[in-house]
């Protein structure tokens, strides 16, 4: 029987005096993100497809904040643009790892037994190949493009999110508040809805966060190694590869676009170990 | 006595390699359906690459079938490839013709270069800064050291590449940008690659010695009159061993699946810019095989990691 | 006579810790005591009394966000303003230090024999005299016989012959102070009194001053020249062992009950977990057969180990045995499963140990007493409020406490709820396994008369479980002693406490029997 004591974190949660201001400016720093990739012509008037020659390879100034790339086209702007696609790519990677992992584990911690051992088998087989040689192979099955690449990340990333489901899965199994329940006479799926579920909400929307971190991570990787958009459109991953044969004299060409990838990673890490922490069974 | 316990290991050891054959197994063919069942057969996957490939003559593809064996049923081409496999032939390379056996161990040493150097930094490096967190005094060094590695597994590596590269190549030319020559053509893509790998080390020995330290063991050596370098050396950094030990399949993993991207940035010969390459013109064989050594490399490390661990960690059986 | 003069003299002893952005705490304040050469004074409280803040900073290991007021005394230096450097020659030399808890105490990648050893090497003894002096240590704690303990590692060992190894290492160098931090809990009682008379033995031997920090007023009382009892970090009473009060007279004993009556009848129960990594499989429990009276308790006693837990969970099924059978009303109820397991819910429901686990965090008062009742279906959303109202007026609850989620409420306050919620289906039998050990010993009594004011309004039985006799003796008609999955005997609880059968009774009596006075607070109903 594991003892899970929820209270400190819970309380400390609900009682903490002071706001976490870091996790605040992360979440903020993703949210304009968020808006970058809804409504791009908000924050950047210049037109991200459309040069102007004579200004090719500007460095950063009032007028070009990240510069301008080698046909003139603002940075700034390719980058805001090419937000929508790089997040609605990592979006859908993380929904298809979600869909794919999360009843899986949660199925295979609850049921136990036969079931699970043959879950942890399938899982062992799964962290044999790492995630990005395996979606480098499913890239090479299902062709390259955004879409492609972000279903290759998303299965790619399912065997981790199974393994983490059934992590919780089983610390609820074993929770003392759920077998009281069972005690109590309470049925199978009510302690699944009022106890489980609940519980098992918050860890996995920090998983869902820090996997959005990871895949945006892999997502602009593949696309830089040239299997994700084709060029005209801006997208990060790509918009940095462009970036490559212009290092010489154009540093913010590949420098500044590569800090905004960071900064997204970084907050969604953050952001994703705050909420872990947070999380009731976090601890 | 003495031989039924040598009947007993002998016994595990033979579970133990079963289950590394299973494993091998199963990741062959996981690779094979991917590759063989998803939409797109690989020869119209590999016409669709040629520039010609819409308009390809049907009596092309056919005879490209029937020299891949792609016309048989699926379960009679999965057995002819796993037999083939198990004779460690993994067929050719699509774009070079060479057996894709003799591809892989062409480049590995390139590759097994980078790992190692990429690898023996960031153990320095992560040890050293979860050693050095662990003594910063309560405050604001302590809290800047503690986010470094989770700025270090936040960064793209591709980015961190291109910036040491503008750096060190382009503003200082200290470094070659590119190439496989000497230690200094290997010095930035080592460097490249060790930053996650030594935040993720860095990650496991902060938490191991945070768990060591926080256990009733090290307040009893500490009462002995022991002082903080000898508690740290003799009594924690042993625990930080042995969970490293037990990560270091997943980390080569890591390792190898960093190299592609590193090896790209850097035009580097090795198994990952062969990866790369291979995606690139649909060289499905490659593939195949780059991805079934890193399951083998994972699976021998961890097979390896098992046997020596009771050297290690004398409270696991003997 | 001329005293000699004391080992350690605490004088105004204060511990604050100082936490970013909140108000300092003080752990410990104005704390005075002295240790003479050869004397035992025994530090008594409860946890967060304050006392491992006072252990801390008697072995120069105070928490860096600690600092420390008044002066401690050593041999006539004060340690409280002395250079970590210096800190750090005392500490094994002059004071040595015995920490509680064995499993974990031992470094665990390190063999005995080295671990004995460095605690001489780091204070500069020679190689050749060190390896001697392991020798004489080894010897001395009884491990000398054999070199494959010396030269094993502390997982190798039993929990006693750790503890052994803590208290070589403690004395390794002669010490003039020995602190010692519950030296004996998790110990099997017989265990645990060899290991005390050792120490006591050294003491008087060497002539050190020996501080032994304990929860266990027995302990106190019996080994120490002098109590000092700490709570909320100050010292409310320092007595000569001796004015302890002794334990009261037991309680006049009850009617016995007739097996005939028995609520729950357990017979000849066995249940064995299968091993780790092909080990045996090991008994947990071990033909245990017992019964509960109709409106009695049954006491179910035992060290931890001893399968008390276990035989709770295979009574509520939440485990299967192997072999043996469970009655409820005389009805074989060992292998019901699905719908008729869950029915039988109805009649037995459980009150855990631990408060903060056993509610769900995100549910209100309210919804948790009244869940089984959903479960069940016994009325309507509305009759079923009220009756939740009714319960929270029995268990001593404010109504408002209802709305809120357990995180608002106290340990005890939470228990209350715990009991609420077994009691809402008005069942047969109520299993309580240590309701009360997760609690102060004022919020202890609350409790448990709150639980026997309850079973005479309800007649409910009660299947208590404890690792702690006193309560056992006053809350039991009938007692069932396990050790190791056995039983040990059982009967009567008067029967039981004056003149027990069994030497392993009488052990655990003698190892708990003072501390009935401890639980004056309660009062017994009658």
């Amino acid at each position: 029987m594991t003892d899970i004591n929820p209270s400190p974190t819970w309380d400390a949660a609900l009682r903490s005096p002071r706001p976490d201001w870091l996790a605040l400016l992360c979440g903020l720093a993703l949210g304009l993100v968020f808006l970058w990739a809804v409504v791009p012509g908000w924050f950047s008037a210049a037109d991200p497809l459309r040069g102007i020659p004579a200004e090719a390879l500007r460095p950063p100034s009032a007028q070009h904040w990240f510069g301008t790339d080698h046909l003139g086209r603002d940075l700034f702007a390719r980058t805001v643009y090419g937000t929508t696609v790089s997040l609605q790519a990592c979006g859908l990677a993380v929904a298809v790892a979600l869909a794919g992992g999360v009843p899986m584990g949660l199925a295979a911690g609850f049921a136990g037994g036969r079931v699970d051992a043959l879950f942890m088998r399938a899982v062992d087989v799964a962290m044999a190949i790492p995630a990005l040689l395996l979606a480098l192979a499913i890239v090479t099955a299902l062709g390259f493009g955004t879409v492609r690449i972000a279903i290759a990340v998303g299965v790619s990333s399912i065997s981790s999110f199974a393994r983490i489901s059934r992590g919780e899965a089983v610390r609820l199994r074993h929770a003392l508040f759920v077998e009281a329940a069972r005690a109590s006479g309470v049925r199978t799926p009510a302690i699944m809805l009022r106890h489980v579920l609940p519980h098992a909400a918050g860890p996995i929307l920090a998983l869902v966060t820090l996997e959005f971190g990871t895949a945006v991570l892999a997502v602009s990787a593949l696309s830089f190694l040239g299997f994700g958009a084709p060029p005209p459109q801006p997208e990060w991953g790509l918009l940095i590869a462009e970036g490559r044969n212009y290092m010489a004299v154009a540093w913010w060409y590949t420098a500044l676009p590569g800090l905004v990838v960071a900064t997204v990673v970084l907050a969604a890490n953050h952001l994703a170990r705050t909420l872990r922490a947070r999380s009731v069974l976090g601890g | 006595m003495l031989r039924r316990e040598m009947v007993r290991r002998a016994g595990a050891l033979a579970v133990r390699l079963a289950q590394s054959v299973a494993v091998l197994w199963a990741a062959f063919t996981v690779v094979f359906l991917i590759l063989h069942v998803l939409p797109g057969d690989p020869v119209s996957i590999m016409l669709s690459q040629s520039e010609d490939g819409l308009s390809a003559d049907p009596a092309q593809v056919a005879a490209l079938r029937a020299r891949y064996g792609l016309d048989r049923p699926l379960p009679v081409q999965y057995g002819i490839a796993l037999y083939r496999a198990l004779h460690l032939d993994f067929g050719q390379s699509i774009q070079t013709g060479q057996p894709v056996l003799a591809t892989l161990r062409d480049v590995l040493p390139g590759t097994a270069a980078l790992a190692s150097v990429a690898f023996a930094l960031a153990l320095l490096v992560g040890i050293a800064l979860a050693v050095a967190t662990h003594h910063a005094p309560e405050g604001a060094t302590k809290a800047a050291l503690a986010a470094l590695p989770a700025l270090g597994t936040a960064l793209p590596t591709f980015w961190v590449g291109l910036l040491l590269l503008q750096v060190f190549s382009f503003h200082w030319p200290l470094f070659p940008a590119m190439g496989n020559d000497g230690w200094r053509a290997l010095a930035l893509p080592a460097a490249t690659l060790a930053i996650p790998t030594s935040a993720r080390i860095a990650q496991i020995a902060g938490r191991t010695l945070a768990d060591a330290a926080a256990q009733p063991f090290a307040t009893a050596v500490a009462a002995r009159g022991v002082g903080r370098a000898r508690l740290m050396a003799v009594h924690l950094l042993p625990n930080v061993a042995i969970s490293l030990v037990t990560m270091s399949g997943l980390i080569a993993g890591n390792l190898l699946a960093g190299s592609v991207v590193t090896e790209t940035v850097f035009s580097r010969d090795g198994i990952g810019r062969l990866a790369q390459l291979a995606v690139q013109t649909k060289d499905i064989p490659v593939v195949e095989g780059v991805v079934l050594l890193a399951a083998s490399l994972f699976v021998a490390i961890n097979l390896a990691v098992d046997l020596l661990y009771p050297l290690l960690d004398p409270r696991i059986g003997k | 006579m001329n005293a000699p003069s004391p080992v350690l003299a605490v004088q105004e002893l204060a511990v604050t810790y100082h936490l970013p952005g909140e108000p300092p705490v003080n752990a410990v304040s104005g704390v005075s005591f002295s240790v003479r050469p050869g004397e035992i004074l025994a530090i008594v409280g409860e946890s967060g009394s304050g006392k491992s803040s006072i252990v801390s900073a008697l072995i120069g290991l105070k928490a860096p966000n600690a600092r420390i007021g008044g002066r401690i005394l050593l041999e006539g230096e004060d340690i409280a303003a002395a250079t970590p450097q210096r800190l750090r020659a005392l500490r094994g030399r002059r004071i040595g230090f015995v920490p509680q808890d064995a499993g974990l105490s031992l470094s665990p990648l390190r063999r005995i024999d080295a671990q004995i050893d460095e605690a001489l090497r780091v204070h500069g003894m020679p190689r050749h005299a060190a390896r001697a002096r392991t020798a004489e240590i080894l010897a001395d704690i009884g491990l000398g016989g054999s070199a494959r303990i010396a030269r094993g590692y502390p997982h190798e060992l039993s929990g006693g012959m750790r503890q052994r190894v803590l208290i070589g290492i403690g004395i390794a160098n002669d010490p003039a102070l020995l602190v010692a931090d519950e030296p004996t809990s998790g110990l099997d009682v017989t265990v645990a009194r060899r290991i005390l008379d050792y120490l006591d033995g050294k003491i008087r031997e060497k002539g050190m001053a020996l501080v032994i920090v304990t929860h266990d007023l027995g302990i106190a009382t019996r080994r120490a020249d002098r109590v000092l009892t700490v709570q909320d970090g100050k010292i409310v009473e320092t007595a000569p062992a001796l004015s302890i009060p002794p334990p009261r007279s037991s309680p006049a004993a009850p009617a016995p009950a007739q097996p005939g009556e028995a609520v729950l009848m357990v017979a000849h129960l066995v249940k064995h977990f299968p091993g780790r990594r092909g080990e045996a499989a090991h008994a947990a429990v071990d033909d245990v057969s017992f019964h509960v009276p109709r409106h009695g308790t049954t006491g179910l006693v035992g060290e931890s180990g001893s399968g008390k837990t276990t035989i709770a969970r295979i009574v509520l099924g939440l485990e299967t045995p192997q072999s043996g059978a469970v009655h409820l009303n005389g009805h074989d109820i060992t292998h019901a499963t699905g719908e008729a397991r869950r029915l039988l819910r109805r009649r037995m429901q459980i009150v855990y140990q631990n408060p903060y686990a056993s509610l769900n965090p995100r549910l209100s008062v309210e919804d948790i007493i009244d869940e089984p009742m959903r479960a069940f279906q016994v009325a309507d959303p509305a009759a079923r409020r009220l009756r939740v109202r009714a319960l929270l007026d029995r268990v001593g609850l404010p109504r408002r406490a209802g709305q809120q989620t357990p995180s608002f409420l106290s340990g005890g306050q939470r228990q209350r709820v715990a009991i609420a919620r077994a009691l809402a289906l008005e069942p047969e039998l109520v299993v309580l396994d240590e309701p009360t050990s997760a609690l102060d010993s004022a919020t202890q009594g609350q409790i448990l008369t709150l639980l026997r004011d309850l079973q005479a309004g309800a007649g409910t039985s009660y299947l208590f479980i404890s690792h702690d006799l006193g309560l056992v003796r006053e809350f039991s008609d009938h007692v069932v002693v396990l050790r190791r999955g056995r039983l040990v005997e059982q009967g009567a609880v008067r029967q039981i406490f004056e003149c027990p059968a069994e030497a392993y009774t009488r052990e655990l009596l003698n190892d708990s029997s003072l501390r009935c006075w401890h639980l004056s607070p309660l009062g017994k109903a009658s």
